[in-house]
């Protein structure tokens, strides 16, 4: 037979040894550090990139904000925090994250804002009917500041199970680890991340201005079908812990609580399954609100939009949300008068 | 508890500091390295531990008493009792819901309802390797080639040696037992040598096996969807993952050996290179390979008797060696299949090298290369035995392997491509060398610049979530 190969051992010194180890090692830590703070402003994971953004802008808030917008994806690129501005007057931000988050980062980011002595006068909180049933993601954990998870820096408290206590050192500590699988995809898509979502206004809104993409919506729409079929809706411990932590809010503060549907896909919303479990999502919500004086429960029935103004199911364009934002100011004044 | 995973790293930080701090008595060292291989099998499933415990008890007292025991009956008696009662405990953990099932079937065929018993028996990791393991003290010992150790201890750490436990390499006590019997000098050169192993084999594994498993399972969980190329990239992709997966873990556990001063047996030599299906199986999982060999097909007579017999002997070892891989008719099929190829090429004579592929001319270059990609070829059909899940899915791949792209094909091709690259420049050298150690031979700097470029590739392109190496389900 063809000769095996063996294993030929190779002399080596000790200080050869000891680089061989050191030096790859040192590397290691050095990439990891520059990662650190790079991803810190542009991580490669998109969920991450958009937290840490608002995030940023959260932190740079240094007085006392008229118009707070929180919530998920919807919110994220549906309400114009400057057509706010023009119609109402008065500061506001677009700090709405992900659907993952629940309701929980919004309450976050608003007792952020209240210990640190800068409470808004009015929270405007969009949700997708779908993040009602939905425990905060863990993965999502790690973008948030150390003190919110470890040392419960801010209300409502969340027991965070130890295995995603990990995950959190992990995304502050060891990126390498944690987010540079994603590196290849954005070095892939580098310039289509520049154009889509490094995009995002200093008053946190990302606006979707990519053009409609109806294989997109089609997709969405056959998914929340087949999400609302043979479904109960229900409202996770996550979001109903969020709940409580409004109607204290409600109680002992004067900040005004408009919670908000997100837009909607008219195709969608005519569906009678979907239209059903709809319904009876809101009025479980509905219940949660009936007695809470500062919470208003707004845009329900939810604002419905066609193809040509949405980017997905709860998504709009930038021209949807110049509509959509209106939309929220005029609820929010009927809420008022009520 | 996964080599690649964070609390092995722990883990092993641990247990090396401890390790060094106890260098002045190999006996401590021993002990630290019981309790820690015990600990490292907990991990996972401490009931378990009973399991190897009841195998180390039983065959230390056997191999005792087999020693001092002239009588050859009850030298076969004794023998018998570790045989059985090792093969018991792999039968029953391993192969009792197979059998029930298959029975069942066989009864279903001819029209009798048959209604076994299934247990919903948890398979133990690493019990395919730790009873091979443990067996071989024994049947050695009755062969007398070797003396039993008198240090229960010592003989408890060679069941149960934590970087080979789980998956190998299946050790022999002739090699790893005076090892551990002894203190261990650990060289330099084993050091050099162990952080290669060990850095090369979590690159096979997290970086080029994970990926090439999540295109192999891509393709083959949803084999309905692809056709023609496709269905050999996915063969091809199965194919790097096994040997990405296996090798490296082998790599990882002989390099962890080696930082503790043990030498393991090399498990794997270029197999991909091989001429012919003897030459593939000494390249091939060789621990394995190696143990059927001198304990299964030597003990049904070998070669000595006669062609039939040769034949009947290599059938049922490689029979018997499919279905060691697991509970399930496509590993008996591939044992059958390999069966079927040596029976072949020994019945055609070619089993050594002939002269006419000798040699540095180019005739003797091509025909070698030719003999090479033939048995290549071989090994990646015997691979789509070994990973369908169906007979459905066999037939398809079979109906739809023809020559045509589809629209992924370049995607496939190009992640095959890179991902495989590395093994393959790094693999040529080796062969070409003769030396698994190769790399080695660059100068310093060039090393310390490939170690860095290799451990960043790990962090960025191996799996984020530790997953588990294919034969630990063996």
């Amino acid at each position: 037979m063809d000769k095996l190969p063996i294993e030929i051992l190779k002399k080596i010194s000790n200080r050869k040894i000891v680089s061989l180890i050191v030096i790859p090692l040192l590397v290691a830590f050095l990439v990891n550090l520059y990662l650190i703070f790079y991803f810190e402003r542009f991580s490669p994971n998109p969920f991450y990139f958009i937290v840490n953004k608002k995030l940023s802008i959260l932190k740079k808030i240094d007085k006392k904000v008229d118009w707070l917008v929180v919530g998920d994806s919807s919110g994220n690129q549906g309400v114009n925090p400057a057509i706010i501005k023009d119609s109402i007057g008065g500061s506001s931000y677009n700090l709405c994250t992900f659907a993952d988050m629940g309701l929980m980062d919004g309450c976050w980011m608003l007792d952020y804002l209240i210990k640190s002595d800068l409470a808004p006068k009015n929270v405007i909180m969009v949700q997708v009917y779908d993040s009602w049933n939905r425990n905060v993601y863990p993965a999502l954990f790690g973008q948030y500041p150390f003190s919110w998870i470890y040392r419960k820096a801010v209300e409502p408290e969340l027991f965070i199970p130890e295995q995603y206590r990990k995950d959190v050192f992990y995304s502050h500590f060891l990126p390498i680890i944690h987010q540079a699988d994603r590196i290849p995809d954005r070095i892939k898509t580098l310039r289509s991340f520049k154009q889509k979502l490094a995009y995002i206004d200093d008053n946190g809104y990302n606006p979707y201005t990519f053009g409609v993409n109806e294989y997109e919506i089609n997709a969405d729409f056959k998914y929340h079908l087949k999400y609302t079929t043979d479904r109960e809706p229900y409202i996770s411990p996550h979001n109903l812990i969020a709940i409580k932590y409004l109607q204290e809010i409600s109680e002992n503060t004067d900040i005004n609580i408009y919670l908000a549907n997100s837009p909607l896909h008219d195709e969608l919303f005519a569906d009678s399954t979907f239209n059903k479990f709809y319904t009876k999502l809101n009025e479980i919500i509905s219940s949660h609100f009936n007695e809470s004086g500062r919470v208003h429960y707004i845009n329900n029935p939810p604002i419905l939009f066609n193809k040509s103004l949405l980017q997905s199911s709860d998504h709009l364009t930038d021209e949807g949300a110049e509509i959509f934002t209106r939309h929220l100011l005029k609820e929010i004044s009927k809420a008022k008068l009520e | 508890m996964l080599f690649n995973s964070t609390v092995f790293f722990g883990f092993f930080l641990i247990v090396l500091i401890a390790y060094f701090s106890f260098k002045k008595s190999y006996k401590l060292q021993n002990i630290l390295l019981l309790i820690s291989s015990y600990v490292f099998y907990g991990y996972w499933d401490w009931r378990f531990l009973f399991l190897i415990a009841l195998s180390t008890v039983i065959d230390f007292f056997v191999g005792k008493t087999l020693h001092g025991e002239q009588n050859e009956r009850k030298r076969k008696q004794l023998l018998f009792i570790s045989v059985f009662a090792n093969l018991s405990i792999l039968g029953f953990f391993k192969y009792f819901n197979f059998f029930a099932d298959s029975f069942t079937d066989v009864l279903n065929l001819f029209g009798f309802h048959g209604d076994m018993i299934t247990l919903k028996v948890i398979l133990p990791v690493g019990i395919s390797f730790y009873t091979f393991q443990t067996m071989s003290y024994t049947i050695d010992i009755y062969r007398k080639k070797l003396k039993p150790t008198k240090d229960f201890i010592d003989f408890a750490l060679f069941v149960s040696f934590f970087p080979q436990l789980v998956a190998g390499p299946i050790e022999r006590a002739v090699n790893l037992l005076p090892q551990i019997s002894k203190a261990r000098i650990i060289k330099k050169e084993q050091i050099y040598a162990g952080i290669f192993l060990i850095l090369w084999g979590y690159f096979k594994k997290v970086v080029i096996a994970d990926n090439m498993g999540l295109l192999a399972d891509r393709i083959f969980n949803n084999y309905e969807s692809f056709h023609g190329i496709d269905l050999y990239i996915g063969i091809i992709a199965f194919s790097i993952q096994i040997y990405g997966d296996f090798s490296g873990y082998s790599d990882i556990a002989r390099g962890i050996a080696k930082l503790l001063g043990f030498d393991l047996m090399v498990n794997f030599r270029l197999p991909y290179f091989a001429i012919n299906p003897s030459d593939f199986w000494n390249r091939w999982h060789i621990s394995l390979s190696s143990w059927l060999r001198d304990y299964l097909y030597i003990s049904l007579g070998g070669n000595r008797k006669g062609n039939l017999k040769t034949y009947r002997n290599l059938g049922l070892t490689m029979l018997l060696g499919g279905l060691w891989h697991g509970a399930s008719w496509n590993f008996v099929l591939w044992g059958a299949f390999h069966g079927i190829i040596l029976i072949v090429y020994r019945y055609i004579g070619f089993v050594k090298l002939p002269d006419g592929m000798r040699g540095m001319n180019i005739k003797a270059i091509f025909k070698r290369w030719g003999s090479m990609i033939i048995m290549l070829l071989i090994t990646l059909f015997g691979w789509l035995i070994f990973r369908v899940d169906s007979m459905d899915q066999f037939e398809y791949f079979l109906k739809y392997m023809y020559l045509r792209p589809s629209g992924f094909t370049s995607e496939f091709l190009k992640l095959i491509f890179w991902f495989s690259l590395p093994l393959i420049i790094m693999q040529i050298f080796q062969h070409i060398k003769k030396d698994l150690l190769v790399v080695l031979r660059l100068p310093n700097i060039i090393l310390i610049v490939l170690f860095s470029i290799m451990l960043l590739i790990i962090f960025i392109f191996g799996a984020q979530e530790a997953s588990e190496f294919i034969y630990f389900q063996f």
